[in-house]
């Protein structure tokens, strides 16, 4: 699969109007290989004609749960599942992701909502290697290049080193770039352990990391402090 | 079972003091009694009375024996007869003599009544050079013992009074430990049955022994209770089921609604004004949807149906996360979020439901938004005060209608007619924060309320 859109996606709803609806609106976001069952029967049978790449089900069919179903489609494949459901209690959520559902919505869902899952899971299942992973990838940052693989800063003048806990921290931000990282997010990223203990030894190395990052540290361009919450890199 | 121990104690000390206090009692009455006797003895009439001075007013004149007028008086008013029995054994002198005594007397005659009885009178003899006085008193008046005992036992008799004493005392106690144990182990069953009263079991305690009929009250009640429990949560569970039911009914064709509204608010087969009503479909059908978790989420915290997810955290990071989401989630320039925090806030951690807290938050801060669209300035600021972890959510928008609030602490509203303002946001961050054994106050500023504090316990025992 080279795109997110080639994937197959099977929706198993007992609302027909839902069904159609969702089918619309899949086809408008670029989904154009849909299959719809509304009720475990119909969803068997086309199971057993094509598998999908990823399936949206519903909790309550009108021929049986859509907990026994989800265990029963995993019995013979492993497809992404991602569960919609009117069920919106703690423990449906639990269960449902406690079999091994990689996603579980409630309805009502905001159509926008529903695409940013199903995009999710599709990278997460199909694209990772290539999307998800850092080591390979190249960071550009103004004048400076960030190399994960080499865990290295190349400056026009020179390439200089990261430690691996710097490495850590920049990788954390790079994961969420743009947003804000709390301190508590990164130093368990670094040490798995609260945040007030290493207060001190975050600061150091975010200074570090800005020396090596930055044209002028003391002015950062690329990695911003959030004020009492955390540090974002732009 | 403390509390019983100590009904236990009491019970032992009052039926002791009780049994002291008897035995003072008696020992006091029977001085008394002793007093008296002794005051009998030592009286007037018993005096005068006595055969030595009867006989001392008896005197032999001219071979004529004559009695004092006082001491006749003595003898008709106080006694049967008073007789003098010469050396030969007749009588010499007599006043109110009756006639079945004899006139003469032998000397084991009189060996036998001198001490004790003549004839069923009582009598006393005084000895005189010319014979034997005798004072009679009125038959049964004077019951007469002849008291014998071992001298030895009577030295060690106060040693004896002790040891007797002692060993009542000992006895008292012995009795009113045993009939307290007794007690106690009748009363057990009891206040076990008291304890387990709350709990979810029918109390079938043995309706024997001194408390049966307490135990059986106790077993009555506690079926009472049981069953009105049942009722109260068969109530309950019905309600919340039915507000469960109904909003996951309205879940799906909301979906609908949201999904074609969305659709349409983007379409461009429509007119800019077309698309606004659609948008406005679609911004009123997310309203709903919060108003259904709203109502679910607070009708299950209302009837402890929210199955908690107890953990440690730490309020200062929760805080962070809880201002990071906002802010990665494209707050509007409009508003803006401060947080300030002690220092002593990042080394706590509290026990509690994070993600319902968060929730707790989350609706303070989307109030300041939702009711300030022109924009505002949303402080956060947290301190430790004692025992208690004080956060504060203010803004410098327009504040909390007084309204608002004393709707939030009055079930029942005070002005039931028209219409009423939107609190349920409010009322589940009172019940989280309540919960979590904590109080949230709001503080007025003017005509309406600025900040709500929260105070959370640092040693919260978190309770469903």
């Amino acid at each position: 699969m080279n795109h997110i859109y080639e994937c197959r996606i099977l929706l198993i709803d007992d609302n027909r109007e839902l069904l159609s609806m969702l089918t619309r609106m899949l086809n408008k976001e670029g989904f154009m290989n849909l299959g719809i069952a509304a009720c475990c029967q119909e969803a068997r049978k086309a199971l057993a004609k094509e598998l999908p790449d990823l399936i949206i089900l519903d909790v309550m069919l009108p021929d049986g749960d859509g907990f026994s179903f989800f265990q029963e489609i995993r019995a013979k494949a492993d497809i992404p599942i991602l569960f919609l459901s009117a069920r919106d209690e703690d423990n449906d959520r639990l269960l449902g992701l406690g079999l091994g559902a990689d996603d579980y919505l409630t309805k009502p869902f905001l159509p926008k909502e529903l695409i940013l899952r199903i995009s999710a899971i599709i990278r997460r299942s199909y694209l990772s290697e290539r999307s998800m992973q850092c080591e390979g990838q190249i960071l550009n940052l103004g004048t400076r290049t960030v190399h994960f693989d080499r865990g290295t800063v190349e400056t026009p003048e020179d390439e200089i080193p990261l430690t691996a806990k710097e490495l850590l921290i920049l990788k954390k931000l790079y994961e969420n770039r743009s947003r804000i990282v709390t301190f508590d997010a990164l130093c368990d990223a670094v040490w798995g352990d609260g945040y007030y203990t290493y207060e001190n030894t975050l600061m150091v190395h975010i200074r570090r990391l800005r020396e090596k990052l930055e044209e002028d540290p003391s002015h950062p361009q690329w990695l911003l402090t959030a004020r009492g919450i955390g540090y974002r890199l732009i | 079972m403390k509390d019983l121990l100590k009904i236990y104690r009491r019970y032992i000390l009052t039926a002791a003091s009780i049994c002291i206090l008897m035995l003072a009692f008696n020992f006091l009455l029977l001085f008394l009694f002793l007093l008296n006797q002794l005051g009998y003895k030592t009286g007037e009439n018993y005096q005068d009375s006595r055969a030595d001075f009867l006989s001392d007013q008896l005197v032999l004149d001219n071979g004529e024996y004559t009695l004092s007028e006082a001491a006749q008086k003595q003898i008709d008013e106080h006694l049967a007869f008073a007789m003098l029995i010469d050396q030969e054994g007749q009588v010499a002198w007599s006043q109110n003599l009756p006639g079945d005594i004899p006139r003469s007397y032998s000397l084991t005659q009189v060996a036998s009544f001198t001490r004790w009885y003549l004839q069923d009178y009582p009598v006393k003899v005084h000895t005189r050079p010319d014979g034997l006085f005798v004072a009679a008193a009125p038959r049964h008046s004077i019951w007469k013992q002849n008291a014998e005992f071992k001298e030895n036992f009577m030295d060690a008799l106060p040693a004896y009074l002790l040891l007797v004493l002692l060993g009542n005392l000992l006895l008292i106690f012995t009795f009113a430990i045993l009939f307290g144990h007794r007690f106690y182990t009748s009363l057990k069953p009891l206040v076990k049955g008291i304890e387990q009263l709350t709990g979810d079991q029918a109390l079938a305690l043995p309706g024997q022994g001194i408390v049966g009929d307490l135990a059986g009250k106790l077993n009555e009640a506690s079926a009472i209770l049981i069953s009105q429990k049942k009722t109260l949560e068969k109530r309950d569970n019905a309600r919340t089921n039915w507000i469960s039911g109904v909003s996951h009914d309205i879940r799906t064709p909301l979906s609908l609604i949201l999904g074609f509204s969305d659709s349409l608010a983007d379409s461009p087969n429509l007119n800019p004004e077309e698309q606004k009503e659609a948008a406005s479909i679609r911004e009123n059908s997310l309203l709903i949807k919060q108003l259904i978790a709203d109502l679910n989420l607070t009708s299950r915290l209302e009837y402890d149906s929210y199955p908690l997810q107890i953990k440690d955290y730490s309020p200062a990071a929760l805080l962070r996360s809880l201002i990071a989401s906002y802010c990665n989630h494209d707050l509007a320039e409009q508003w803006s979020l401060d947080l300030a925090l002690d220092t002593g806030l990042e080394r706590l951690t509290l026990k509690g439901d994070p993600g319902l807290l968060l929730r707790a938050f989350r609706n303070l801060i989307d109030n300041s938004i939702r009711h300030n669209p022109e924009g505002c300035r949303i402080r956060i600021q947290g301190n430790i005060q004692g025992s208690f972890l004080n956060l504060t959510f203010s803004d410098t928008g327009r504040g909390i209608p007084a309204q608002v609030v004393e709707l939030l602490y009055h079930t029942e509203p005070a002005n039931a007619g028209g219409s009423l303002p939107h609190v349920m946001g409010l009322r589940i961050v009172k019940q989280i924060i309540e919960i979590h054994q904590g109080t949230i106050a709001f503080v007025p500023s003017g005509d309406v309320y600025r900040s709500a504090v929260i105070h959370l316990p640092l040693s919260a025992k978190t309770t469903p």
